[in-house]
């Protein structure tokens, strides 16, 4: 193996990251460990960015994988949390606190797409939940509940991880997700099978399929809003991508099975996200219950269980981590003015003009309408789901998105009525963010055909796929 | 060559940018009318280009756009297509230039009538499905908002009974779309490439597609029994909103229905079943308009009374029908639009549309009046009109593909004719009581008035302008 300082640099940016979170915690300067870590973030965005548009393929310390398919999800985990990282910065008071554990948590997220084996998986998913509980806990008193929550979900999945791991053992001697794609070396049995939904069972309960879902709109709502967004951007994305890459790799020779489980489990969950969605009041709550119809869409790609439907899941997986955030910011900005509700929220538009045009667009993406990045994701998720012969899946998919409509039309036609309260300044820098975001939101609905060619190289990176 | 529709689509992109920008509703307006103004001329241009330049009908403008799924940004400048690009530029402008009776904060209205007419051109010249589908959503989006920011009375309830039809048949458009492409022998969006090849998709295949299609251009025709969100739609959305609504948003359907009927090779089967349904919808039409009193209503119910006529050109599967009902989708969109103008002008003057209170317009508003008069001999098919030419040819093909059957529907035009006559006799012409105006008529609409009628002269007394595009 070649030597590459582009390959390397980035175990080398992740240490960096932590060792400055430590440092940050002693000096207690909050511009400069917000520099530091956005330096880092962007260091590793760059650099994974340039591992994509090369095509790399390397295998670091025989644990850390670099493919086409980690570029891929580095460079959208690297600027989601550069995302993540301004918006604590400007939202809580013990940023320094907060950004040692975030570095943490960063590795954890930035390992699970590189990892090569099993054991990398569990303890990357560890290092990423266990943070994330801390981060709900520090805001005080009143986070107690969902930190509770959250705790006892992770420690339930991943000990159904753990178990699941043990039970595939046998097959797979290694732990390695490389070998085993490569060897092969199943006989069908019960066991394995077992595995393979508990497999589901501990990833769908971070990712939020149905029905180890329901904690998502407690934690989601009572958490800060910059958690939430961490929350619902990262680490649920994060699960769906150790989801994607164990059923690829480890259980390529399955295809038939997963699909069955995924389908069952997209249909379900996608009703339980859009009807709950309808009920809700808070518009944070209704944003969780709208996260959750999401993941069943990403499901539907996984259902597909091809080249193709990976592909659309990765792609919408994209889409949907700078939506949900987008959506966290704005929500979480005006929270600060005594915004909840969806009356809250009428004449929006007339207190301040950005946030009530971006939530809208952010909306209109999240129901799937052109020329937006969210309905591209969705026309390659139910077109896969109709090239494998899900021709159900893709109506009942299809049929959500029109549910859908309902709620954020509600929204919407609330923000776009008359005020007469006072109006809403947000800083320059949060106008900068929103924009970006936008922007990325729009431009790869507009063009998204270098989008679609990545996802396309990562989805036939992963082994298993030709 | 000059890409000319890429050229006009540029500008119209260009023309939602500079009519958002602006800060006050004056500019904004100036703008989006020199923008939209420009998208005319150019659309007159492509009908010039389109009948003297050789080679230049029927070719295919295209950039690579998503290459995984042969997907072009491909436009083709067909005859259909140059005259509802046409139809589009001429309301659009129109709808810039008139007046709304709530005027305050409408400024972002004018974006939006540009977005509008972006979507609608880019929509007509669209050479796959994929780009047609994207164009159709972000109209009715527009339209939407056009509805539920700007509109008065029950505006909300509308524009959301309005989004509920429209995104069920956008369901159902993306769905038959992609069902399309995955059941065509090389998988693909392109209409020729689908039109060349339908006859091997399998039938049950084709017929499901076919229903599916059909339901979803019904609801946006609007044809009985999808047809329930226009008199609301019509009557809270601004003026500018309901010309543009009802002359170019109510063509998409229409021109999807064109497609659809030329596109699958299973679409004869139907045929006679598209004429009932269309008949049945234009009578329905037909006497529910006299029950209404409000003119925005009456309009309404008016234009899907030609919606159904329109099918039934579509389902003759003949030249002549196929022509006239492009014709009456050209001259429907410029009677419809100039009746929503009219109506706007007198909202303004008299603040009222109830015809039941409404009485001698002609004394107050004598432009407006005859302007009233002019759309209804439009819409009833008088000569010297766009829409007699249309109507016999619509005729000539339903007489000659459904026998005398065909002629049928055409006392659906005489019913409502009869009531709109009877409208105009008792609140525009008679003097014998006269309401009392409240202010005048706006000089933006009496120049709106003054366009849409005379290009509804223009096309009556020349049709070979355009029908010229069919025989080069």
């Amino acid at each position: 193996m070649v030597f590459d300082a582009t390959y390397y640099s980035i175990p080398a940016l992740m240490f960096a990251l932590v060792l400055f979170g430590l440092l940050s915690l002693f000096h207690r300067n909050k511009r400069v460990a917000f520099a530091a870590t956005s330096i880092l973030l962007a260091g590793i965005f760059a650099a994974s960015l340039s591992n994509m548009a090369y095509g790399s393929n390397a295998l670091l310390f025989s644990a850390y994988s670099i493919s086409p398919f980690s570029s891929y999800l580095l460079v959208l985990f690297s600027s989601i949390f550069l995302i993540i990282n301004w918006f604590a910065y400007s939202s809580a008071s013990d940023y320094f606190k907060l950004n040692f554990i975030m570095s943490v948590l960063a590795i954890g997220i930035f390992t699970v797409p590189m990892a090569n084996s099993l054991i990398t998986i569990i303890i990357a998913i560890e290092l990423m939940s266990a943070p994330t509980i801390l981060l709900i806990a520090f805001g005080g008193k009143r986070y107690a509940e969902p930190a509770t929550k959250m705790f006892l979900l992770s420690a339930i999945s991943v000990s159904v991880l753990a178990f699941a791991i043990a039970l595939a053992f046998p097959y797979d001697v290694t732990l390695s997700l490389h070998a085993a794609s490569t060897a092969n070396p199943f006989n069908s049995g019960y066991l394995l099978m077992l595995s393979l939904g508990l497999f589901v069972v501990a990833f769908g309960t971070e990712a939020a399929l149905f029905p180890f879902n329901f904690w998502i709109p407690d934690v989601y709502q009572g958490a800060p809003s910059h958690i939430t967004a961490m929350i619902a951007g990262l680490n649920k994305k994060v699960a769906f991508i150790a989801l994607i890459e164990v059923l690829f790799t480890l259980f390529a020779a399955y295809t038939g099975t997963i699909s069955v489980i995924l389908s069952v489990v997209a249909i379900l969950t996608m009703f339980f996200g859009n009807l709950g969605a309808m009920t809700q009041t808070s518009v944070k709550r209704m944003f969780a219950y709208s996260s959750i119809s999401q993941a069943g869409y990403i499901s539907v790609g996984i259902a597909a269980a091809n080249s193709f439907g990976i592909e659309a899941s990765l792609f919408q997986i994209f889409a949907h981590s700078f939506m949900i955030v987008g959506a966290f910011i704005i929500i979480g900005l005006l929270e600060a003015y005594g915004l909840a509700t969806v009356k809250d929220y009428s004449g929006l538009s007339r207190r301040n003009g950005l946030a009530a045009a971006g939530l809208t667009i952010i909306m209109l993406s999240l129901a799937g309408i052109p020329p937006l990045i969210g309905f591209v994701g969705k026309f390659l998720l139910f077109s896969s789901a109709i090239s494998s012969g899900l021709i159900a899946l893709a109506i009942i998919g299809i049929l959500n998105s029109f549910i859908s409509i309902y709620y954020y039309g509600r929204l919407i036609s609330s923000m776009y009525g008359a005020s007469d309260q006072r109006s809403i300044a947000l800083t320059k820098s949060a106008y900068f963010v929103i924009g970006a975001i936008l922007a990325v939101i729009i431009a790869f609905g507009v063009y998204p055909e270098p989008l679609i060619i990545a996802a396309k190289a990562a989805a036939t990176s992963l082994a298993g796929f030709a | 060559m000059l890409p000319l529709i890429f050229l006009i689509l540029i500008v119209a992109a260009f023309g939602v940018l500079a009519a958002y920008a602006p800060r006050n509703y004056a500019t904004a307006k100036r703008l989006a009318i020199i923008f939209s103004g420009i998208v005319l001329v150019l659309s007159i241009v492509l009908v010039y280009y389109g009948l003297e330049v050789h080679g230049f009908l029927n070719s295919i403008e295209s950039v690579s756009y998503i290459s995984q799924f042969g997907i072009d940004l491909a436009f083709t400048a067909a005859p259909v297509q140059i005259i509802l690009i046409l139809l589009a530029a001429i309301v659009s402008l129109c709808a810039t230039i008139v007046k709304s009776s709530k005027f305050e904060n409408s400024k972002n209205l004018y974006p939006l009538i540009m977005l509008f007419e972006l979507s609608a051109i880019g929509l007509f010249a669209s050479g796959n499905l994929f780009i047609f589908y994207i164009f159709w959503d972000v109209g009715v989006i527009a339209a939407y908002f056009m509805i539920s920011s700007f509109g008065q009375g029950q505006a909300k309830h509308a524009a959301n009974a309005y989004l509920v039809y429209s995104i069920f048949a956008s369901a159902l458009l993306l769905f038959s779309i992609m069902m399309i492409y995955f059941y065509t022998p090389v998988h693909s969006f392109s209409i020729s490439y689908i039109t060349a090849h339908s006859y091997m998709i399998p039938q049950g295949i084709q017929a499901m597609i076919f229903a599916l299609f059909f339901i979803a251009f019904m609801v946006k025709m609007p044809i009985f029994p999808f047809h329930s969100w226009i008199s609301n739609a019509y009557a809270s959305a601004p003026t500018q909103g309901s010309m543009v609504i009802a002359g170019v948003l109510s063509k998409f359907g229409a021109y999807g229905m064109l497609l659809l009927f030329s596109m699958l090779s299973v679409s004869s089967d139907f045929s006679k079943y598209a004429f009932a349904i269309g008949g049945i919808s234009a009578f329905y039409a037909a006497f529910v308009a006299m029950r209404q009193a409000d003119l925005k209503k009456i309009a309404a119910y008016t234009s899907m009374v030609e919606a159904g006529i329109i099918l039934i050109g579509i389902a003759s599967l003949n030249s002549f029908g196929t022509d006239g009902a492009i014709y009456l989708m050209l001259a429907h969109g410029l009677v419809i639009a100039l009746t929503f103008a009219i109506i706007g002008g007198i909202e303004i003057a008299f603040g009222e549309r109830n015809i039941s209170v409404l009485k001698g317009v002609v004394k107050d508003a004598m432009g407006s009046a005859y302007s009233f008069l002019i759309a209804v001999f439009a819409s009833t098919g008088i000569p010297l009109t766009a829409g007699f030419i249309a109507d016999v040819l619509v005729f000539i093909g339903a007489i000659k593909s459904f026998g005398i059957y065909g002629i049928i529907p055409l006392f659906s035009i005489m019913v409502v004719g009869f009531y709109l006559y009877w409208v105009v006799n008792r609140s525009f012409l008679s003097t014998k009581e006269t309401s009392q105006s409240i202010s005048k008529v706006p000089f933006e609409a009496t120049a709106a008035y003054v366009l849409l009628a005379a290009s509804i002269f223009l096309f009556g007394v020349f049709p070979s302008i355009l029908m010229g595009l069919f025989n080069v």
